[in-house]
């Protein structure tokens, strides 16, 4: 915490005063994050992406994977993914856990869901896919992304 | 042809921009760096050789009027590293070119693993254009048709074309083959 001056841009100039300092772990994101996130993307409409294309994401979808997402993270402490549209409606939930980064491609109308994950350090990688809207797609979620927090590997 | 005409320095950088839905909380996805449906598996960056990010963050948001959270650079050397060694469009002069796979690579971009290839998304980083003042905006948005035609923003006149007959104007640097 502390106090900084901002230009007429809102750009940061200057800090004046350092109270405190917090280490924040990047890439860590909080279930409040995940609501911000799901009204920035509930927002978006049709012709999002370049005026032309971008299908708007489907809300009832969108409000349960948050659910979804959201009861994982508390229950099986799965980590709250960055949200990120795709052109054509879709949904994309990424982490980047250590040197892995992961990715679940989800249909928000079906929960048909595409996952894939990379190692950076050796190009190892894995895929696979499941239903996310099924107890089974879930569990499978949880363990696909648990284990490169646990064990550093897949 | 396209294709015939691939970039040779390898430091030259290329510049893509990131629509501000792909950005959260500074984390850019994968998705930026993805070919949507029209692009035919052809990403499409602008040439550093041919304008800063800054200038071409400038003339995507200002002239072309499409979103832009920011500008991520990749080298021509690290894309031709990726097997994906990037060519010129017909665009003339030429300042927009498109990153394609070679005949050898598997992985671009009929499977998602593009999106997951660290040495591919990870090589991009972020070059700035968050704190370009608004002047500089508008100092680009008013230069003359002369200045435009003569220097970096040549690329805009008549004639600026994807090289599929699209239309010509809109299709630099941005859909399709953004």
């Amino acid at each position: 915490m502390g106090l900084g001056r901002y230009d007429a841009q809102d750009q940061l100039e200057k800090i004046e005063e350092l109270h405190d300092v917090t280490l924040v772990e990047a890439g860590q994101l909080d279930v409040a994050d995940l609501g911000v996130r799901l009204e920035e993307l509930k927002a978006l409409r049709q012709g999002w992406f370049d005026g032309e294309t971008g299908d708007a994401l489907n809300q009832s979808g969108l409000s349960q994977v948050s659910s979804i997402i959201e009861h994982l993270h508390e229950q099986e402490e799965l980590p709250i993914p960055f949200l990120y549209p795709t052109p054509d409606g879709a949904l994309q939930a990424e982490w980047s856990l250590g040197s892995w980064e992961l990715s679940a491609a989800i249909d928000l109308t079906s929960g048909d869901t595409l996952l894939d994950a990379v190692d950076a350090n050796t190009n190892a990688g894995k895929d696979g896919s499941m239903n996310l809207f099924t107890p089974g797609g879930q569990e499978a979620l949880v363990k696909f992304v648990t284990s490169v927090t646990r064990k550093g590997s897949i | 042809m396209e294709g015939t005409h691939p970039l040779t320095d390898g430091d030259e950088l290329l510049h893509r921009q990131v629509h501000p839905s792909f950005l959260q909380q500074g984390r850019v996805g994968s998705q930026a760096f993805r070919p949507t449906t029209k692009d035919q598996g052809q990403l499409s960056v602008s040439r550093g050789a041919m304008a800063t990010a800054a200038e071409a963050f400038i003339l995507y948001t200002t002239e072309l009027d499409l979103p832009s959270g920011g500008v991520w650079s990749v080298s021509v050397a690290e894309c031709g590293a990726q097997d994906l060694p990037p060519i010129r469009t017909h665009c003339p002069p030429p300042s927009a070119i498109r990153l394609t796979p070679s005949s050898t690579s598997t992985a671009f971009p009929a499977t998602a693993r593009w999106n997951g290839r660290p040495n591919c998304w990870r090589s991009w980083r972020p070059l700035g254009a968050a704190s370009i003042p608004r002047a500089s905006a508008q100092q680009v948005r008013h230069r003359s048709p002369e200045e435009r035609s003569s220097g970096l923003f040549r690329c805009m006149g008549d004639g600026v074309g994807g090289s599929e007959g699209r239309n010509s104007l809109p299709r630099f640097c941005s859909s399709p083959s953004r």
